[in-house]
């Protein structure tokens, strides 16, 4: 390889470099579901880093999209929370989603402000993934998540229930990775709304 | 033997929980008053309206006999695995103007290899006693007596042999001497000053002048006599008291004090080499208390974890009402600790994962906080449980949501042909007979059932 190719080599491995089309190295889980792989940067969930995920209503496939790497993680022995979920997580569906509900701690904070202190703290304490429930989430408390998380080294997911100023784009978010669920005509289509290191807006069918 | 002796000039000060730099704790006889802690520019046994007039600042507090004993006591266990036996003994004095002698004593020949000598033993009682803000003043001698007394006039003296010990001792002056001021002073108006001196007069003659049992004192000084006791052995239960000195109503003043209960009770369960499941602490106010009960993950002897978790949890809700009091008591006891360590894992921080989890239990309450479990059972509302224990899983597709209650559905739901017929529980009261289906209802792929008696359809689970 002559020097200058090199030099095009290097610059191109560049982190900083951001080329439209291509991917940037980044650390990921793959999501377990091939389709939504594909879309995103580095094949997967961002590894300690906040993702966001909007869903229409609870019942749109929100938590089959976490399950893949919710099993995973407690296969590898890491600890999970779920953390103000609006329903019951079922055990038997979790079962046979693969899950071994021993690793998973569900916590019922009552209070938005618990919710996000006791998110904070599992996430500092090493939780492989904590997923939270919270529809109103400032900037300054994902921040926080988001901080927790690369401390942890986990996986935080903050589900938010979908309003009209999404259908518009116009919510902001600190948030790595942020998608969007919704369900049409009997199938749960994922939208990537935002992603660090490559171009969003695609989208695709869950399970398809 | 050989003998190490802590001596606590400050415990009447620390047992009231009192670390000003000018609160003196006072003793009294009938109406005179002295101190029996110092304060900068008074000294111990100066009368309180000689220290007064001295020092105009100063503040002084009655002493609590009781709490001393009690704090000794702790102490006592928190050292227990120091050295064995241990001793302890609040040496009180029935005159004016003296301070009592707080004196705990560990018998440490055998220890001193444990530790890793005398400089690593000291090093760790030190630390022990610095979580807790203890002063000591530390003395090794072959007797308890003299130990005592090395300790006592805080020198830091350390000898082994009883010809180095007959060396030291002689030198020593003789109102160090645990004996009744009017004896010193006969003493001292014969011409004698160090206990050399009383050694070497003829001893009928010193028995007859000064009694039999101030010759066997000194004897036991110089290990000629036997010195029995009675040594302290922990108690079965642990429950400890801690009188506040006035009443409290701030959260952040009854740090000190918890602080010490929960390395007292460390102390403890490491005297009797147990761990601790849970406690409870009672905080007594004017009339009535309030007790909180505190259940640990798993059971332990740290005192920083037992501190934490009472602090979280007292955090929780404001104190009702001003306290007077604590009360710590372990209610619920593991056996001995085992270290164990898992062959995979790596140890990943389970200790930070326990401590988080705890402190949330502390802070929200244990309930809200739960492990989903399968349960067999055919009926989906009792086919899991919250407490961690699985059972067998229905082949079934489930949802991942359940709703506590089943909720009506207004109309009938678009349902596909393939029918759950669940009839069960007839035998235990909870008999249900639905028909689910898996359904699209309001772009939610949700879980419905119509009741077999009545035919009305009922939402119960969403595919999350």
């Amino acid at each position: 390889m002559s020097a200058r190719a090199q030099a095009l080599h290097d610059l191109l491995r560049d982190a900083r470099l951001w080329r439209g089309d291509g991917q940037a190295p980044l650390r990921a889980e793959p999501t377990g579901h091939a389709s939504l792989d594909a879309l995103l940067p580095g094949g997967g969930w961002p590894c300690a880093a906040l993702s966001e995920i909007v869903y229409a209503a609870p019942g749109v496939g929100e938590l089959q999209l976490a399950m893949p790497l919710l099993a995973r993680l407690a296969r590898g022995r890491r600890r999970l929370a779920m953390i103000a979920p609006p329903y019951v997580p079922y055990a038997p569906a979790l079962a046979q989603h693969g899950l071994d509900a021993q690793a998973l701690v569900v916590v019922d904070a009552g209070r938005e402000s618990d919710a996000l202190w006791a998110a904070e703290e599992l996430l500092r304490a090493q939780a492989g993934a904590v997923l939270l429930w919270q529809d109103a989430i400032a900037p300054t408390a994902q921040r926080r998540l988001q901080l927790a998380a690369e401390t942890g080294d986990g996986f935080a997911l903050v589900y938010r229930r979908a309003t009209t100023r999404d259908a518009a784009g116009a919510s902001a978010s600190v948030a790595s990775l942020r998608l969007g669920i919704a369900r049409e005509r009997g199938v749960s289509r994922v939208d990537v709304l935002k992603c660090r290191g490559a171009r969003p807006t695609r989208s695709c069918a869950l399970g398809a | 033997m050989l003998w190490l002796c802590l001596h606590l000039p400050r415990l009447p000060a620390e047992a009231l929980g009192l670390d000003g730099e000018f609160d003196v704790v006072t003793d009294q006889r009938g109406a005179s008053r002295w101190l029996i802690t110092a304060a900068p520019g008074v000294g111990v046994g100066t009368p309180l309206g000689t220290a007064l007039s001295l020092q105009p600042l100063l503040r002084a507090h009655a002493r609590h006999a009781k709490a001393e004993r009690a704090m000794l006591q702790g102490l006592a266990h928190t050292l227990y695995h120091y050295g064995s036996p241990v001793h302890a003994e609040l040496r009180e004095f029935d005159e004016t103007g003296r301070a009592p002698q707080a004196l705990l004593w560990l018998e440490i020949s055998a220890s001193l290899r444990l530790f890793g000598g005398y400089l690593q033993l000291q090093a760790g009682i030190e630390a022990e006693l610095a979580a807790g803000r203890h002063r000591i003043s530390l003395a090794v001698a072959p007797t308890r007596a003299a130990a005592a007394l090395f300790a006592c006039a805080g020198d830091g003296i350390r000898v082994r042999g009883p010809a180095a010990l007959a060396r030291r001792l002689a030198a020593r002056p003789i109102r160090e001497l645990p004996w009744p001021q009017a004896q010193i002073e006969a003493l001292r108006g014969v011409g004698l000053q160090a206990i050399g001196e009383l050694r070497a007069l003829p001893r009928a003659a010193f028995a007859r002048r000064f009694g039999a049992g101030r010759l066997r004192e000194l004897d036991r000084l110089h290990g000629e006599a036997a010195e029995p006791a009675v040594a302290i052995v922990p108690p079965e239960r642990f429950r400890r008291r801690f009188e506040l000195p006035g009443e409290v109503e701030q959260l952040e003043s009854l740090q000190f004090p918890l602080h010490r209960l929960a390395y007292e009770l460390q102390g403890w369960l490491r005297a009797r080499d147990l761990t601790l499941r849970a406690l409870r602490l009672d905080c007594l106010h004017a009339r009535q208390r309030t007790s909180f009960t505190l259940r640990f993950l798993d059971a332990h002897r740290d005192g920083k974890r037992i501190f934490n978790g009472l602090n979280e949890r007292l955090g929780r809700e404001p104190l009702g009402a001003a306290v007077r009091a604590l009360e710590l008591r372990a209610t619920e006891l593991g056996g001995a600790q085992r270290t164990q360590s898992d062959l995979f894992d790596s140890g990943g921080g389970q200790a930070e994962w326990t401590a988080a989890i705890e402190r949330i239990a502390a802070r929200l309450g244990a309930h809200v906080l739960w492990t989903p479990a399968p349960q067999a059972d055919h009926r989906p509302e009792r086919a899991w449980r919250n407490d961690g224990d699985a059972q067998t899983v229905s082949a079934r597709p489930r949802p991942l949501w359940l709703l506590h209650q089943p909720q009506p559905l207004p109309g009938e739901p678009a349902v596909d042909a393939n029918v759950e017929r669940i009839e069960s529980g007839w035998w235990d009261g909870g008999e249900l007979r639905r028909d689910y289906y898996v359904a699209e209802w309001q772009r939610q792929r949700v879980w419905v059932f119509r009741e077999r008696a009545g035919g009305r359809w009922f939402l119960h689970g969403l595919w999350g």
